[in-house]
């Protein structure tokens, strides 16, 4: 991530996440303060509603108590019962109760809808209000049963003849004895109870109040007007709760599906729910509101703040960005003049105006190294040239060395057969030395020959079956009878890229060293091995013959360096000399590990994707 | 790396499939211990055509009330004459809807069916008399001409509840001119008769849609209170299989709780099985019988013994029965007690 990304979303994070979390806390507090609030207030609702409820029961309970207490009630019941429609009092008597009693206690006077006298032993309706339920019978209503024997109030039900809900109070008529005259049975004004419902604390618009029964059906309507009492039903979290007998106040959704915190609270006396209930939405408003607000306010301020940061990265990501570009071009193009300049005095004034120093310095260095190098190149070149004159020098020398001593050669042979008589034993024996010495300075001379020419001649590269040639060196090397006690194994060597004619030698001169100095093993090994690591390809001859001492490994490669006398062992110091050479010129390394009287392993190393 | 995963996976895997299988394995076998048996098949004898008088039945039958209680449920329909308690004794049918008339009449010759439940806790039966006849009250039909005669089988309720009010009421019924009940009321349109027994779940709703203003006169306003729907069987399978009983009951009872709690839901299952396909009838029907079917009190389908002994004793005197008996028979509330538990009381 960009530094400039980096400084902008710190400065957002720094501003919005202490206000977020704030405001979450404020937000849930109040939340909770309101449900709390919201609660209480429910609660309340149905306890006040609850208690209005039986007040409204137990007023008119009492009312009726006190209506079938009046001696002219009692006495008009009982003239109508004891006397029967055929007398003639019987109908004074109704239409005596009917106006004096029973009429001045219906609506909107008085507190019912309908009132009557019942027969105790029919059920048949003596009196009433209304002219015509006279006649009717009550008889297997729960509420005359009841009413025969006390003041009893039948909850809400649906009465067909009327089609309509209704509530019923009935209260017995006794006479002065305590003897049962008749019934008193009055119908209560359903739309008194509605009132109670639905009158609101005027705190909330969606606040609804209302009754359920234990079969889940609603006996006031929530909202008015619905059609919903005794014809819907309502099985809601808080309802079911209520209906299980507890008081409480639960989150749940209403019978709308709308979610609302109800309040519920069972009435076992009148075996009925009373369910109070707000609809969330607008219960959470004020603090969804205040949400609302907080949200707005986190927007601004984050986008007031993602500005600012922008641009104050912006003042420290510039004089960076130009810090960049020069280095860059000082870092492509060697352009060391370049300068960034800049008089800011904050910590990256200070760091461009050191890179400036820098890249002065650097300029300085670099120029003291071309002349290292060029006066390198100087040194090398007159080297070369000292070198080759060298070559040619020891070149010349060698072979203007054989003419004398084919000369020495050539006379003592002269001497040896011309003059055989005249020479006594010891004079043969010089002679015989003289010659060997020749022949052997001969010898060296050639290798010399040989050794310089190697640093002259141009390679010739091409593949060559490594196998193949050591195997058949090997063969001209030896004679059957050195075969015969010396274990040739040869491994399988990976062909390679180089000059064939310097890699004979190579083979040459690792192989007759094995066999020479294995000669005085009775069974000898020599163990030729190759194979690939790392780019290039190591090959070995390794043999138990009489080794060396490791701690003049370093001379092993010198020219005319020995390890052994030549009188153990012939040859003139040259071979591994060449072999090193050769090795080198095609770009690989020659080393050698050995134990005295345990054998020698010589190494040497080929790139394997041939010479360089 | 790569390799590792795949090894992880490969041994989660393996473990996996040591948990699965076993448990796969064990599901299968618990299921194969508890065979399900083969549903036990229940014929219901309808009082009539189908009609939205029957929703509770046919909601217990889509909703899977029956299956679930293990039960193939047939439903025959009622035919006009039709002896449905007859076809409950002789097995051609295991149920009923029967009128509470027809039960204790059955039972009154000692035929064994004995009701379990009521589905209609109100009749239905209602006169009606133009708004401006001035016929309020029974007494008032002295002197004038009632539609309600003849009207045999499943409809003798409205003939037999007029006979037990007027006689209630000590009414002359000689005085009154009784003409046969027309079920398209051309009688009473035409004038002919001044009243007509109606049922309130039919034709009373026939006669608002026409728009017209009705005086009427309920016979439980004068004592006479009669259930009308009646869920019954015969006492051998009471007998021998009341878990059978119990278990059609409680479905049919919730099909008729569904029914009643929101009656617009019932519209489609009941439009499946009806003729008449008007969704406005069948939603008006099936608001005018839930008065009929809960009424505020009570549990559905629940019946009380002074119910029964009013019911019996309006018979008795009517003279409907072949012989008093003790009505207890006539009904049993060991399956709605079973069901409903003590909260019924």
């Amino acid at each position: 991530m960009k530094v400039r990304s980096r400084i902008t979303l710190l400065f957002v994070l720094l501003a919005i996440v202490p206000v977020v979390v704030v405001g979450f806390m404020a937000y849930y507090t109040g939340r909770q303060s309101i449900e709390q609030v919201e609660i209480n207030h429910l609660v309340s609702t149905n306890l006040m509603k609850s208690s209005e409820l039986t007040r409204w029961i137990e007023s008119n309970q009492q009312r009726m108590e006190e209506l079938a207490q009046r001696p002219l009630l009692v006495q008009y019941s009982d003239t109508m019962v004891r006397f029967g429609p055929a007398n003639p009092v019987y109908d004074l008597s109704r239409q005596a109760l009917e106006e004096e009693h029973l009429k001045p206690r219906i609506k909107p006077a008085g507190g019912f809808t309908e009132m009557s006298v019942i027969s105790p032993d029919g059920g048949i309706i003596l009196a009433s209000s209304d002219e015509m339920q006279e006649g009717k019978y009550y008889s297997n209503q729960r509420f005359f049963a009841e009413g025969k024997a006390h003041t009893y109030t039948q909850g809400v039900f649906y009465s067909l003849p009327l089609q309509q809900t209704t509530m019923m109070v009935s209260t017995p008529i006794n006479d002065s004895r305590e003897k049962l005259v008749a019934v008193l049975a009055g119908r209560l004004d359903l739309g008194d109870l509605s009132s109670i419902m639905s009158a609101q604390s005027g705190l909330s618009r969606s606040e609804k109040t209302y009754l359920v029964n234990k079969s889940n059906f609603f006996v006031t309507e929530p909202y008015s007007g619905q059609g919903y009492a005794l014809k819907k039903t309502v099985r809601t979290q808080g309802v079911q709760a209520g209906l299980a007998g507890q008081d409480g106040v639960a989150f749940y959704d209403d019978y709308r599906n709308i979610p609302v915190i109800g309040a519920y609270k069972w009435l076992p006396q009148y075996n009925m729910c009373l369910v109070t209930e707000v609809d969330q939405a607008e219960a959470y408003a004020p603090i969804n509101s205040m949400a609302g607000t907080m949200i707005t306010i986190v927007s601004v301020l984050a986008l007031l703040v993602l500005a600012a940061g922008f641009f104050l990265a912006r003042t420290i990501t510039r004089p960076l960005a130009r810090l960049v570009a020069g280095a860059a071009e000082i870092g492509r193009h060697g352009h060391l003049d370049r300068k960034i300049g800049t008089d800011a005095r904050d910590e990256i004034g200070e760091l461009s105006r050191a890179f400036d120093r820098m890249a002065n310095e650097l300029k300085m260095t670099t120029v003291s190294i071309d002349e290292l190098e060029h006066r390198v190149h100087e040194r090398t070149a007159q080297l070369e040239a000292a070198n080759r004159e060298l070559e040619a020098f020891s070149y010349s020398v060698s072979h203007d060395l054989r003419a004398p001593l084919r000369a020495i050669d050539g006379y003592t042979r002269i001497l040896l057969e011309d003059y055989q008589p005249l020479l006594d034993e010891e004079g043969k024996r010089i002679c015989s030395v003289i010659s060997e010495g020749a022949h052997k300075m001969s010898d060296l001379i050639d290798d010399l020959l040989t050794f310089s020419r190697l640093g002259r001649s141009a390679l010739n590269p091409s593949s060559i079956d490594m196998e193949a040639m050591a195997k058949a060196v090997f063969q001209e090397l030896t004679t059957a009878q050195d075969r015969k006690r010396i274990d040739f194994q040869v491994e399988a060597l990976p062909p390679v890229l180089a000059d064939p004619a310097l890699l004979k030698q190579v083979w040459v001169n690792l192989l007759s060293n094995s066999i020479k100095f294995s000669r005085k093993k009775r069974r000898a090994v020599v163990r030729v091995r190759g194979e690939r690591s790392d780019g290039e390809i190591v090959y070995s001859v390794k043999d138990n013959g009489v080794g060396f001492d490791m701690q003049y490994v370093d001379k092993l490669f010198g020219v005319f360096q020995r390890l052994h006398s030549v009188k153990d062992f012939d040859g003139n110091g040259v071979g591994l000399a060449l072999v090193q050479r050769v090795v080198h010129r095609h770009g690989g390394r020659v080393w050698a590990e050995g134990e005295i009287d345990k054998g020698a392993t010589f190494y040497f190393t080929l790139p394997a994707q041939g010479v360089i | 790396m790569k390799a590792a995963q795949k090894s992880i996976y490969k041994t989660l895997f393996v473990l996996l499939s040591l948990i699965v299988l076993p448990a796969v394995l064990l599901a299968n076998l618990q299921c194969q211990f508890r065979p399900q048996l083969p549903p036990d098949e229940v014929i219901l004898q309808l009082k009539g055509r189908h009609q939205a008088q029957f929703a509770g039945f046919y909601l217990a039958q889509e909703k899977g009330y029956y299956a679930r209680e293990n039960l193939k449920v047939t439903f025959l329909e009622g035919e006009k004459d039709l002896a449905i308690v007859q076809r409950i004794v002789y097995d051609k049918a295991d149920f009923g809807v029967v009128a509470p008339e027809s039960v204790l009449v059955a039972r009154s010759q000692d035929q064994p069916v004995t009701a379990i439940a009521a589905i209609y806790r109100q009749s239905p039966v209602v006169y009606v008399t133009p708004f401006d006849s001035g016929i309020l009250r029974p007494r008032d039909f002295l002197g004038k001409t009632v539609a309600t005669e003849d009207a045999s089988g499943s409809q003798q309720d409205l003939q037999v509840q007029f006979y037990i009010m007027m006689k209630r009421l000590g009414l002359d019924l000689s005085k009154t001119k009784l003409i046969a009940w027309d079920p398209n009321f051309t009688t009473f349109y035409g004038g002919e008769a001044d009243s007509t027994s109606c049922y309130s779940n039919t034709g009373l709703i026939e006669m608002k849609q026409k728009g017209l203003s009705l005086n009427l006169i309920w016979p439980s306003d004068y004592g006479v209170y009669f259930y009308s729907d009646l869920l019954v069987t015969r006492d051998s399978l009471i007998k021998d299989n009341p878990g059978l009983v119990t278990r059609f009951l409680r479905a049919s009872l919730s099909g008729w709780q569904d029914a009643i709690e929101d009656y617009e839901q019932a519209i489609p299952a009941v439009l499946k099985y009806t003729k008449d396909k008007d969704p406005q009838l069948q939603a008006a029907i099936l608001e005018a019988q839930l008065p009929l079917v809960h009424t505020g009190e009570d549990y559905i389908g629940w019946m009380k013994p002074d119910d029964w002994q009013s019911m019996y004793q309006a018979l008795l005197d009517y003279g409907l029965l072949a012989k008093p008996f003790d009505v207890n028979l006539a009904y049993s509330m060991q399956f709605l007690n079973e069901i409903y538990g003590s909260k019924g009381e």
